[in-house]
């Protein structure tokens, strides 16, 4: 006798547990809705006041596990800057191959009107959905009858069947949030890790709960005259993790001048799959440690499998290699190599995207693309090459073993004791010298039997910005002079990227307008050769560059090389001030006094320097003949001040306009 | 052995294949002529638009467009962003890549096109999608090919061709074609030909234009938008379509009908509740204009701008029963929701449509197409002096327009059809700034001083703004608007809007350490401390461009300084006098008493528009302003007076 099983009903709970206080969805309270500023913080245009997270998993026999997010929110809008909160949006999935399904959206608008509260409600000619692309969509709505006073409230659920993904958790916003709870339900078949973004406490509350899921199964057995049917119930159970984060009083963040990217520094929570673990089911481990990761990655064949490629090169690289054999330079041929056949697209990713043969034909291809094209062409060339996972500068520094917390990847060379490390996606970029979003802290050096070290990203040598100006005045106010500089390393790449994108003539205009001077003369040597450094040279001539009071000259010897203004103005910062990399600026001047006139005063010669070696500045000025010679010298010996520096930077700054404001007088004889 | 011979055999049949080459003349990098090149980021080699005008409801237009770009910032010259909506549909789309050679590298179809939405900035809902190529070229200078073809069934903004298309873009050739097939009645605008040698053929049923070997611009400072200098072809139907609603468009008045009869008629309706609360909200106040202030305020406390443009919704306003409801809507939604609101108290106002943005542009007199990009709204007073709302700021004075609208030629849309009216005026010497200040100098060269900034006309709306930052954006501002005070300490901040009189005053209380510089035993120091002109415009070796001042201001200065005990001012300097075409300046110090001396400053620069010619006279004089706001004094000690 056969018997065949199949359920027809899937009915599931997940026992949560209701939390007491839960405020209730349009339960609003008049003094909410009198209030006219928030009380911690008088400048916010609005606040929530209430949210209320809940992630948790339901199960179908049909669709199998599925993640729901329960979202609450309520946002009162103080002022007329704040109704920009009253368009709110939700980003979700959207393919041919799986979708987030949006449910119970359902919104509310409150006002006080002649003391007694009114709410309209958010009606579908406020909805919106709008494809972005083939993957994403979002949904935007308004809400009617928003003025400054109003609070806003919405709920929607989330159904994703994409069950080891979960959203990044934001924990804080421009505005702040009076209240905050966001909890989510695990069951034991999911493994998450936090990655913690921001400058937040985030102090989370970890137990266990259980959980069930019950079905319904239809038995039914094939017989004489007809089958009987039986309906069983069936009921597993099973651990779960709760977790959760009950906040009040978070602040807003505000934004502060020189940070790239001000949303790094929201707080957030970013939960990572470690592994799945489904009943009757082996266990499936995503990332654990670094040797995983990088065995991982190399297993993958968007990553190892490419590596491995060898034949769509080899006759080029063979020929290209065939007279040399000193490491270093084969090293820089295959550098320069694979920077001439492939550019980069733009794209991210330590991973290939297209397959790096097809990148090779195409000549075009992103960072995984060509990065690992040229690890695997230098291994080719019997050099020591690995990849190395980075994590670019706008997504944040990999604290934890994983996978997401890499976006990027470059290229390691270990000879004679040393490591290089190479990025073919930037044209000018040497070895060390890496382009700017790549110099994040640490990278990952993997290898294929799961070795991996970190290596520092972060330029250790000072990059030099050395200029030579001699320099003749005019008792009119003008001045004429010449000038030699030399750039160095990142300097020397900026310069080059920057050179590279304008004509000449553009360039030669920058300058002028930044320094408000006339340049003839300009000349560049090495721009092309981007192993030496940036030499340019010119002629330069400007006008009403000091002041003639009485028949004396009061000259700021440094004219448009001097900081006239301090970079740091604000009194207190919160987020780091990012040099990018370590540097020198170096400034030495010649002036020849004008006939008829002899010095009447100098300013002194100084030399001071910031704590803990973070930065020195040395200004020597002295007479010698018809000549005064000046030399100016800047150390900014690390790449990131922390905020506990600021003040001391500032000062340091300040300091430095002030010397190099000073004047001489130089007196009729 | 076989290889070797293919090759000359190869290089045998190019060299013999005349029309291959020829055909392959302009995808070739070297056949550039160096004063296209000179200064561009892209060579327009060939753009041939052909628009066949089907009927008043349909046109399709046939692309076919060669673009030699030479570097990265040239790479949107291509064109491959393809924008439709539910009326435009694109079709054909063909792309080929060729090296510098000419050889072709690439063929990229239709369906390796993305496609987005277009929802701009801004705007909460509209159905704008694009079609565009996401090409990374593997080296420049590269060519590409787009050939496309675009069916439209909106009609109603014509047909337009600009052959110099915009900054380093030079233009080899470029063939602007339209067939009239079904013999629509048009009308035809040609600006700026001037100067150009713009090929015309015109036939009983088509016209032919066309222009050649254009070089490179490059963008100067206050040079006027490219549209105003450089030729420009507009062709309208005087019977079009648009989105479904057939229009005339014969003369402004014919156009304003249609938009009044079509888009505005009917969708003033509010509810009798609502009537009822401005009703009451007038009360007691009998001068219409005192009304409609009330009710613009109204306004500005109870509604919000969205954007949603969809289909015929892109022209026209929600009904003013929706804004109502939902307290939200577009520039459209509001105006018309605030004409309502107007007319329900008899007051007589009117939708007017609008160029806006800084740049001041009119609408095109004697040409009456669909145009502009925003709705304003009239309420007609005795001649020049018609009161102009603008609808979707929470913020602005009630009859203030700022530099988004005013001073320009608008479509007055009344229930007699359309008229050309011009917009508030804000005359130079209304446009201005008082700084006072009071400045005290310590024995250390430290500065304390109290400054008020009074802002009026145009200047208000540039520093209104001011009045909702935060005190932390208060300090950052201040101490960019004084950068070249080092290390300056921001201590009060107040400010006072008079929305009435239109003026904004900031009080500002600062210390600046060190402002008087020591220099031995002198103190040497800038006298104007709080209202300097810095700016002085780029200098160019060779000016191509007319400039323009779009809005003349005047900005006046008196302070007080205090000088420290035991001090006194070494030599009084002589008054500074500045007198052009462009402005004038006048600046005088003067001694009160042994340590006081009072420094008054006038400086008036005129709006206007100059020939090229003038441009190194005009920035001399921004020059000459700078320098004598740069102006030192120096304070000596005091010889002993016993």
């Amino acid at each position: 006798m056969k018997r065949i099983y199949f359920s027809i009903l899937t009915t599931v709970t997940l026992a949560l547990a209701v939390d007491a206080q839960e405020v209730k969805f349009r339960k609003i309270s008049k003094e909410a809705l009198e209030e006219t500023s928030y009380s911690r913080d008088a400048e916010a245009h609005g606040a929530y006041l209430y949210r209320n997270i809940k992630i948790h998993y339901d199960y179908s026999s049909i669709q199998g596990f599925r993640q729901i997010k329960e979202v609450h929110e309520r946002i009162k809008i103080y002022d007329k800057d704040g109704l920009g909160h009253a368009t709110q949006k939700i980003v979700y999935f959207n393919s041919s191959k799986g979708q987030d399904k949006i449910s119970g959206l359902k919104g509310y608008t409150y006002n006080l009107v002649d003391g007694k509260i009114e709410d309209s409600k958010l009606k579908s000619d406020g909805i919106f959905d709008e494809e972005i692309n083939k993957y994403w969509s979002q949904r935007k709505f308004t809400f009617p009858d928003v003025k400054a006073g109003s609070i806003i409230e919405f709920k929607y659920s989330i159904a994703s069947p994409y069950t080891t993904y979960i959203d990044e958790l934001p924990m804080q916003f421009f505005i702040p949030v009076k209240e905050q709870h966001i909890k989510m339900v695990v069951p034991e078949y999911y493994g998450f890790k936090p990655i913690v973004k921001g400058y937040l406490p985030l102090r989370p509350s970890i137990s266990s709960g259980r959980g069930s899921i019950e079905w319904v199964n239809k038995q039914r057995a094939e017989g004489f005259g007809g089958g009987t049917t039986k309906f069983k119930n069936q009921k597993v159970e099973f651990q779960t993790t709760v977790t959760k984060y009950d906040m009040t009083d978070v602040p807003a963040l505000k934004p502060e001048p020189y940070v790239n990217n001000m949303r790094n520094y929201l707080s957030s929570v970013k939960y990572e799959i470690q592994y799945t673990k489904y009943p009757n089911s082996p266990i499936k481990s995503y990332t654990k440690d670094w040797e995983k990761v990088a065995k991982e990655i190399y297993s993958s064949e968007s990553f190892g499998g490419q590596l491995k490629k060898t034949a769509y090169y080899e006759d080029d690289l063979n020929a290209l290699l065939s007279n040399v054999s000193k490491p270093d330079e084969r090293m820089a041929k295959v550098f320069s190599f694979v920077k001439s056949k492939v550019k980069w697209n733009g794209n991210n990713g330590y991973s290939s995207r297209q397959g790096v043969r097809k990148a090779y034909k195409e000549g075009v291809g992103n960072v995984g693309d060509i990065n690992l094209m040229m690890v695997s062409m230098l291994s080719h060339a019997n050099l020591k090459a690995y990849p190395v996972l980075v994590s670019t500068r706008d997504h944040g520094i990999p604290l934890f073993p994983t996978i997401e917390g890499f976006n990027y990847v470059i290229a390691a060379v270990k000879m004679g004791g040393q490591i290089f490390l190479l990025d073919a996606t930037s044209p000018n970029s040497v070895p060390n010298v890496l382009p700017n979003r790549a110099l994040n802290w640490m990278g990952r050096l993997i290898t294929k039997d799961g070795n991996s070290t970190p290596v520092n990203l972060m330029p250790q040598k000072r990059s030099l910005d050395a200029a030579m100006f001699s320099i003749a005045i005019d008792k009119d106010g003008s001045i004429e002079g010449k000038c030699r500089q030399q750039l160095s390393d990142h300097n020397a790449l900026v310069f080059r990227d920057k050179y590279a994108k304008k004509t000449e003539e553009e360039f030669i205009e920058d300058i002028e307008k930044d320094n408000d001077i006339e340049i003839s003369d300009f000349q560049l040597k090495s721009a092309g050769s981007i192993y030496k450094p940036v030499l340019e040279s010119f002629s330069f001539s400007a006008e009403d560059q000091f002041d003639v009071i009485d028949g004396s000259l009061y000259i700021a010897p440094m004219f448009h090389m001097a900081y006239d203004e301090n970079p740091f103005k604000l009194d207190h910062r919160e987020y780091p001030v990012d040099f990018g990399y370590p540097q020198t600026d170096k400034r030495i001047i010649n002036i020849e006094i004008p006939e008829g006139y002899d010095v009447q005063s100098m300013p002194e010669s100084v030399s001071f320097s910031m704590p803990e070696k973070l930065g020195s500045f040395k200004y020597n000025i002295m007479k010698n003949g018809n000549m005064i010679s000046l030399s100016s010298v800047l150390d900014i010996n690390t790449s990131i001040v922390s905020p506990d520096r600021y003040s001391i930077l500032k000062e340091f700054f300040r300091q430095i306009v002030e010397k190099q404001s000073e004047k001489v007088v130089l007196k009729k004889i | 052995m076989a290889k070797r011979i293919l090759l000359p055999l190869l290089v045998f049949f190019f060299s013999f294949s005349p029309t291959s080459s020829a055909q392959n003349s302009i995808r070739s990098y070297h056949t550039l002529s160096p004063e296209l090149t000179k200064g561009a980021n892209a060579v327009v080699r060939l753009d041939q638009t052909e628009i066949e005008l089907i009927s008043y409801d349909k046109a399709r237009y046939k692309v076919h467009r060669v673009v030699t770009v030479l570097k990265k910032e040239g790479d949107h010259v291509i064109g491959a962003v393809l924008h439709y909506d539910p009326s435009v549909k694109i079709k054909n789309v063909e792309v080929l890549v060729y090296d510098r050679n000419g050889l072709q590298v690439k063929r990229i179809k239709e369906k390796e096109f993305k496609d987005r939405s277009a929802v701009s900035n801004g705007s909460l809902y509209d159905d704008n999608r694009l079609k565009y190529l996401d090409y990374t070229p593997t080296a420049y200078p590269y060519t590409i090919e787009l050939l496309y073809e675009r069916i439209t069934n909106n009609t109603a903004f014509g047909f337009a061709w600009r052959p110099i298309e915009g900054y380093r873009v030079s233009t080899e050739k470029s063939i602007f074609s339209l067939k009239n097939i079904a013999n629509i009645p048009l009308a035809t605008k040609e600006s700026n030909f001037d100067g150009f040698d713009v090929k015309i053929n015109k036939l009983d049923d088509s016209m032919t234009y066309s222009l050649s070997n254009i070089p490179s611009y490059k963008k100067e400072s206050l040079s006027p938008p490219l549209y105003q200098i450089h030729p420009r072809l507009w062709i309208k139907p005087n019977q079009f379509n648009l989105v479904g609603v057939e229009g005339k468009a014969g003369s402004w008045k014919e156009l304003g009908q249609w938009i009044y009869d079509e888009l505005l008629a009917g969708r003033d309706q509010l509810p009798e509740s609502t009537i009822r609360t401005i009703d009451r909200l007038l009360e007691g106040v009998d001068d219409p204009i005192e009304k409609a202030k009330k009710i613009y305020e109204y306004v500005q406390e109870n509604t919000r701008y969205i954007s949603v443009q969809l289909g015929i919704g892109g022209w026209q306003p929600i009904d003013a029963a929706e804004v109502d409801k939902m307290k939200y809507g577009d520039c459209k939604g509001l105006a018309n929701y605030t004409m309502a609101l107007l007319r329900s108290q008899s007051i007589e106002a009117n939708y007017a449509v609008v160029w806006a943005g800084r740049q001041k542009r009119d609408m095109t007199r004697n040409f009456s197409a669909m145009q502009g990009n925003h709705v304003i709204l009239n309420i007609p007073q005795k001649e020049g002096e018609d009161i102009w709302l603008e609808c979707t700021s929470q913020t602005m004075p009630f009859g203030f327009l700022g530099d988004f609208t005013d001073d320009r030629d608008v479509l007055l849309v009344t229930s007699n059809g359309g008229e050309i009216v011009h917009t508030t005026v804000y005359k130079d010497q209304d446009n201005q700034k008082e700084t006072h200040s009071e400045i005290n100098i310590d024995e250390h060269g430290n500065v304390d001083a109290q400054v008020q900034i009074t802002t009026c006309g145009i200047q208000y709306d540039q520093r209104s703004s001011l009045e909702r930052l935060s005190r932390k954006d208060h300090d950052r501002h201040y101490k960019d608007h004084w950068g070249y005070v080092n290390g300056l300490v921001l201590g009060e901040v107040a400010s006072h809007n008079d929305k009435n009189a239109i003026s904004y005053t900031e009080k500002i209380e600062l210390r600046a350490p060190s402002y008087a510089e020591k220099v031995g035993d002198e103190f040497i120091l800038a006298i104007n401390a709080f209202d300097r002109s810095n700016s002085v415009p780029a200098r160019y070796r060779n000016r191509k461009m007319p400039f323009q001042v779009q809005r003349g201001t005047v900005d006046t200065t008196s302070s007080t300084i205090k000088i420290p005990e035991g001090y006194r001012l070494k030599k009084l300097p002589k008054p500074l006098t500045i007198d052009t075409k462009y402005g004038k300046y006048r600046s005088e110090l003067r001694l009160m008493d042994t340590n006081r001396l009072t420094y008054n400053r006038k400086l008036v620069v005129n709006s206007g528009r100059f020939p090229k010619e003038e441009y190194s006279d005009y920035r001399d004089f921004k020059r000459n302003v700078a320098k004598a706001d740069n102006q030192k004094i120096i304070l000596t000690k005091a010889i002993d007076q016993e």
